[in-house]
């Protein structure tokens, strides 16, 4: 079967050999159309000094950092909510598809869908209308609601995998609730709740529509950014700052890897 | 059992628990959800049906199905050949191998768009290269794959004795679906004005701000989806049955198709379910290689996304609606999947 294995790479090759295009010609000192003009970093000098890239940058991560943060809380809870209670059997498969629902639902809709919301939530008073104006913590609370699904499936398939024995055994030594949790359960639990936060980590670092729709002036986050300057053509700059971000999310994945040493934890 | 007192967390840690997350998924998820009906229909069923069919509407879902189809057939290829690579070969550079089928999972999708924009936008690498030309048969070719794979699995499926027909020695419903599909991909081919064009035209084959850039685009996101299914499950599976058809005899397509691929059929469908409802849904990308020319390089979110900034909420939510049926489609073929292999793992 070497054909398939040859399939696979020549596969393979096909998708990434566009990516490295980019990483060279952000190197390329021309500045316009794909003729080699000699080597320059000058595209990345350029971009350190950037004043509106910077701010994006802080954008991004200060939007993945808590949404991550709280999508992780909040998910790791509806896992155990959901995988240690005797739910009656309509109940559980209600859940199952609302947990589903998110990761299937085109990320448009629920683009869409929130600015709607914001909006009416907006008439609700002075105070909600300063909160709920289209900025960061919008695209935070947009972040949180697709992170949780992700997180809550990795963390319950983790928790069926344990299996209870081993909190009955603890509560059969009189192990109180808190010593459960802190001693058995989330000590077994942390590679996934781990695995899931990096997941919700680089799903919020990759969102442009989410971001898109509901970022106001000056919280644009890098994607959106990205996608701005595109409108107005490529850009040397914008080469750079795309293999920047392809090179950080690289280290990302393979530390994600690492991390979880074993891959099947993740599906 | 587990209700014995003492024996699980106090009753009111867990109803807080589920109450927290609860209220926040209901808030932030169904309201929205709730918002887009309540807006498709706000303004009557009249102008939900005249937003569906409205002519650029249709082309948008025209789009998206075949940027999905195809997507989905080249996905099962790549997936079947990165998921054999992975498992049944030892080589250096694996674990490099398995970063790489991951990162589009990680790439941002504005960034693959952004390479595909490079390499074949209007100063681009690719354009006028001696290989321009073998793109429209690439693809051609490939456009046609998904049809047949649909039509020939239904087919068989029917013909077969109601079981999926992968895997079982060709037979006439095989024959009949090969017939079928390939006639249905010929019918889909001439019946497109666009392709009607091309061959009228000079033979001009535009990547970027065409089909052909969405398509690559939407398949390029979607490719881990296949093989992130298929290989665990090939790991779990092992080598042993494919072992034995060796040594009594049995040839390498053979062991394919009637042992390694009937072994992993859930997985993969359960893998293309999956890529199917991210390659409808797909933005970003999409968006960048798209140049949004209306009626002719719009799929169904770009399109929903014009209607929503032109203030047409009714027709962008109606629009939205379909597609979050699409999802909800999907969801219900999943659920039928997860069923069918827990059945199957029980009876076998």
């Amino acid at each position: 079967m070497k054909t398939l294995s040859v399939l696979g790479w020549s596969g393979i090759g096909l998708l990434y050999v566009p990516l490295l295009a980019v990483a060279v010609a952000s190197f390329n000192a021309g500045r316009h159309g794909v003729a080699w003009k000699g080597f320059t970093v000058d595209w990345y000098v350029k971009l350190l000094g950037n004043q509106v890239v910077a701010e994006a940058t802080v954008n991004t991560l200060l939007v993945a950092g808590i949404s991550t943060i709280v999508a992780t809380v909040l998910g790791t809870l509806l896992a155990l909510g959901l995988a240690r209670t005797p739910w009656p059997r309509p109940v559980r498969g209600g859940l199952d598809v609302l947990i589903h629902l998110p990761v299937v639902t085109p990320d448009i809709i629920l683009a869409a869908a929130l600015v709607v919301a914001f909006a009416v939530l907006r008439l609700l008073g002075p105070l909600a209308e300063v909160w709920f104006a289209p900025g960061l913590l919008q695209i935070i609370i947009g972040h949180i609601t697709f992170e949780i699904p992700f997180v809550a499936l990795i963390v319950m398939a983790r928790l069926t995998m344990i299996g209870r024995s081993q909190e009955e055994a603890a509560r059969d030594l009189y192990a109180s609730t808190w010593r459960l949790y802190t001693r058995v359960l989330l000590p077994q639990l942390a590679p996934a709740i781990a695995a899931g936060a990096l997941l919700a980590f680089s799903l919020s670092l990759d969102d442009f529509i989410i971001a898109f729709f509901t970022c106001g002036p000056g919280t644009e986050t890098l994607p959106v950014l990205i996608y701005g300057q595109m409108a107005r053509g490529v850009s040397p700059e914008l080469h750079a700052l795309s293999t920047l971000i392809f090179v950080a999310t690289v280290l990302l994945v393979v530390g994600a890897a690492r991390l979880q040493g074993s891959r099947a934890a993740a599906s | 059992m587990s209700d014995r007192p003492g024996l699980t967390e106090p009753i009111w840690l867990r109803w807080l628990l589920i109450a927290i997350v609860v209220t926040f998924l209901c808030g932030f998820l169904l309201l929205p959800l709730a918002v887009v009906v309540y807006e498709a229909f706000r303004q009557g069923v009249g102008v939900y049906f005249h937003a569906i069919t409205d002519p650029v509407a249709q082309a948008a879902i025209r789009l998206t199905l075949l940027a999905a189809g195809v997507s989905l057939a080249l996905n099962t290829v790549f997936g079947l050949a990165a998921a054999w690579t992975v498992t049944r070969f030892k080589f250096p550079g694996k674990s490099l191998l398995l970063t790489l089928i991951d990162l589009p999972f990680a790439v941002s999708p504005v960034i693959a768009g952004l390479v595909f924009v490079l390499l074949f936008g209007a100063q681009g690498w690719a354009k006028g290269a001696p290989v321009a030309w073998l793109w429209p048969i690439a693809l051609h070719i490939a456009t046609a794959i998904p049809f047949l794979w649909l039509t020939w699995g239904i087919l068989s499926w029917a013909l077969a004795d109601g079981r999926w027909a992968l895997g079982r020695r060709p037979g006439l419903g095989w024959w009949i679906g090969l017939a079928v599909t390939t006639a249905l991909a010929g019918l889909f081919w001439f019946s497109d004005p666009k392709v009607l064009a091309w061959l009228a035209s000079g033979h001009e084959f535009p990547v970027v701000f065409a089909s052909p850039g969405i398509i690559l685009a939407t398949a390029f996101i979607t490719f881990p989806f296949v093989a992130r299914e298929l290989i665990p499950v090939m790991q779990s599976v092992g080598q042993e049955e494919e072992q034995a058809a060796l040594s009594l005899g049995a040839g390498g397509w053979t062991i394919f198709w009637r042992i390694t691929l009937p072994n992993v059929k859930w997985g993969l469908l359960y893998g293309l379910i999956l890529c199917n409802a991210r390659a409808m849904g797909e933005f970003g990308a999409v968006s960048v290689v798209s140049g949004h020319i209306r009626g002719q390089t719009t799929t169904m979110p770009l399109h929903i996304e014009i209607l929503f900034n032109e203030y047409q909420y009714a027709a962008a939510f109606a629009v939205a609606s379909l597609l979050a049926m699409l999802a909800l489609v999907t969801l219900a073929l999943k659920a039928l999947v997860e069923w069918r292999s827990g059945h199957n793992r029980r009876t076998a």
